[in-house]
């Protein structure tokens, strides 16, 4: 007790205990998430260096005015926006999901398996295959 | 040699209504920025006005886009639970994107002007000539 005591007082790089307090896989999860915000980064800038560099660029909200099924209405930038909305709201579900499935008692990581001293219709898990059902019909979406 | 020190104390979430009260005013305050950005870029598209105060309207853009980057990784990808240190290697080395953004668009001035200046019927072909100034027209 007495040195579970003393470690709590010890600094986050003197040992004995993991400086990041997280996980191997989220912690990778962290650095490929960097390296491909750099990755997408480098296209989206090279896109615009190169748009920077013309004399004349078409506008966007003349060029991207159509909406599906809305015939030749003038509707600049709103299929654009429908989408980025979507993503926002997949991300939404996609925590929603996590966290249902963190409450569900049963569904991680055993999915779906053990159901004796569950409800089957538990309202969490309800909300589980609600948002997961979402996510990805949004991300197909997108 | 202490073996019974606990390596890794991973807090799990709270659970329950506060988590998924947090998620949906994050959800709320995103849409409303969107909202937001997008009767800007509307407007911007839709009233004449100067230059100057479009280019305002833009940089308010860039920000309120920063803002809902902010709150993207911070809330729905947890990153704001974690310890500062791995907070901190994730965001800092993210800062190289100013000068990736200065330096690049830096290029494409310089290679705009390059083509604008560029006449085919100027020898290309004769560089080593100092005493003739042929690089300033």
């Amino acid at each position: 007790m007495a040195t579970a005591q003393a470690h709590t007082e010890t600094k986050w790089w003197s040992g004995g205990k993991s400086p990041f307090n997280v996980e191997y896989g989220k912690l990778m999860m962290w650095y490929f998430l960097m390296s491909d915000a750099f990755t997408f980064g480098a296209f989206l800038i090279s896109y615009g260096t190169i748009r920077f560099s013309q004399n004349y660029w078409p506008d966007p909200n003349e060029v991207f005015n159509a909406f599906p099924l809305a015939g030749h209405a003038n509707l600049p930038l709103a299929f654009m926006s429908l989408m980025t909305f979507i993503l926002i709201v997949s991300s939404v579900t996609m925590v929603l999901a996590v966290h249902a499935g963190h409450n569900t008692p049963g569904v991680l990581p055993p999915m779906l398996l053990h159901t004796t001293d569950t409800m089957w219709v538990h309202p969490d898990r309800l909300l589980l295959v609600v948002t997961s059902l979402a996510s990805l019909v949004s991300m197909v979406f997108t | 040699m202490e073996h019974a020190v606990q390596e890794i104390s991973f807090h799990h979430e709270p659970g329950g209504k506060e988590v998924v009260s947090k998620i949906i005013r994050t959800t709320v305050i995103l849409s409303v920025i969107t909202i937001i950005e997008l009767g800007m870029g509307l407007g911007m598209y839709a009233i004449p006005m100067a230059a100057g105060l479009k280019l305002f309207l833009k940089g308010v853009i860039v920000i309120l886009s920063l803002a809902k980057a902010f709150y993207i990784v911070g809330v729905f990808m947890h990153l704001g639970e974690e310890v500062k240190n791995l907070i901190m290697t994730i965001v800092v080395p993210l800062l190289l994107f100013i000068w990736f953004i200065a330096a690049f668009l830096y290029e494409g001035n310089s290679w705009k002007n390059l083509r604008n200046t560029y006449n085919p019927k100027q020898a290309v072909s004769a560089p080593a000539a100092p005493h003739e100034a042929g690089e300033h027209h």
